[in-house]
């Protein structure tokens, strides 16, 4: 599996930034891309804080006061927060 | 997971939709390729392997996520609740699992290299074309690939057992290929 994996990633490393570009946007409905991508909005929805009864307040605290998380961390989703301003408007 | 023979693989998960898609998928005893759903073509399961209990929050969480803020049941005869299980039988040639960490490896390595720095949309995208470019190197396709994704919303009961959450921020999911379906069987509702 590794000499598998070595060759797949010589593979994509030798692609140009517009080779990789077109792989990347022909994947764009693959089902693995779609799974993560609906992770990923379910949780902007959470980041947005539009508070329903099935996404409540205490969502929002578990995700920003969970123990895990540092203050690094949480000024880095700030970071990310202000980065992806147009997602959230979409999620909103 | 289990070995059947030497070349099959048997996997089981829970998937949350409407009683009404449930019932219809039970009563085909198949799932039904869809690209117009909220994740397109394929089947995904939560996955267990024997106390299907946390794969069962994962999908009432699941059908909460695409039913109420997605509206994914609309026009449903019946978008309340249902929970099925079901086995998914595969080929090890066909079995892909993208939550390992040799893959995992692969895929941070390659976004590394490539600068994939811009949007989290692209570093899932190159997920997909590792899977892809494997595929092509190998020379088949695959037809189940596990993944690990954060959970969805907070799970049921989870109060009264945080130690739910402090197990599973993130779960495996096992996503069925469109052209596939077929290695799913022995659907069947559960209690809910």
């Amino acid at each position: 599996m590794d000499d598998l994996f070595k060759r797949v990633f010589e593979r994509i490393v030798t692609l140009t930034d517009a080779e990789l570009r077109e792989r990347l946007d022909e994947v764009a409905d693959h089902p693995l891309v779609r799974v993560y991508q609906a992770v990923s909005c379910l949780r902007g929805l959470m980041l947005t804080s539009s508070v329903d009864e099935s996404f409540a307040k205490q969502d929002f605290e578990r995700y920003f006061l969970a123990q895990s998380l540092s203050y690094d961390d949480i000024l880095r989703t700030d970071e990310w927060l202000a980065a992806n301003d147009e997602r959230f408007i979409l999620a909103a | 997971m289990s070995l059947l023979a030497s070349a099959s693989i048997l996997l089981k998960g829970t998937h949350g939709t409407s009683k009404s898609r449930a019932e219809t998928i039970v009563k085909e005893e198949k799932f039904q390729a869809s690209a117009d759903g909220l994740l397109g073509a394929g089947a995904y399961f939560w996955a267990y392997d024997n106390d299907m209990s946390l794969a069962k929050r994962l999908a009432l969480n699941w059908w909460r996520f695409a039913g109420g803020k997605n509206d994914a049941y609309k026009g449903d005869t019946d978008p309340s609740l249902a929970i099925l299980k079901a086995d998914i039988e595969v080929d090890s040639n066909g079995y892909f699992d993208a939550s390992s960490e040799s893959f995992l490896e692969l895929l941070i390595k390659t976004a590394e290299q490539k600068k994939i720095l811009s949007t989290k949309d692209d570093f899932n995208k190159l997920r997909a074309v590792l899977v892809k470019e494997i595929e092509t190197v190998q020379g088949f396709n695959y037809e189940v690939v596990k993944a690990e994704v954060d959970v969805p919303g907070q799970i049921r009961g989870e109060a009264g057992a945080p130690y739910v959450y402090w197990a599973a921020k993130q779960a495996a999911s096992y996503v069925v290929m469109p052209d596939a379906l077929d290695v799913i069987c022995n659907i069947e509702l559960v209690e809910v």
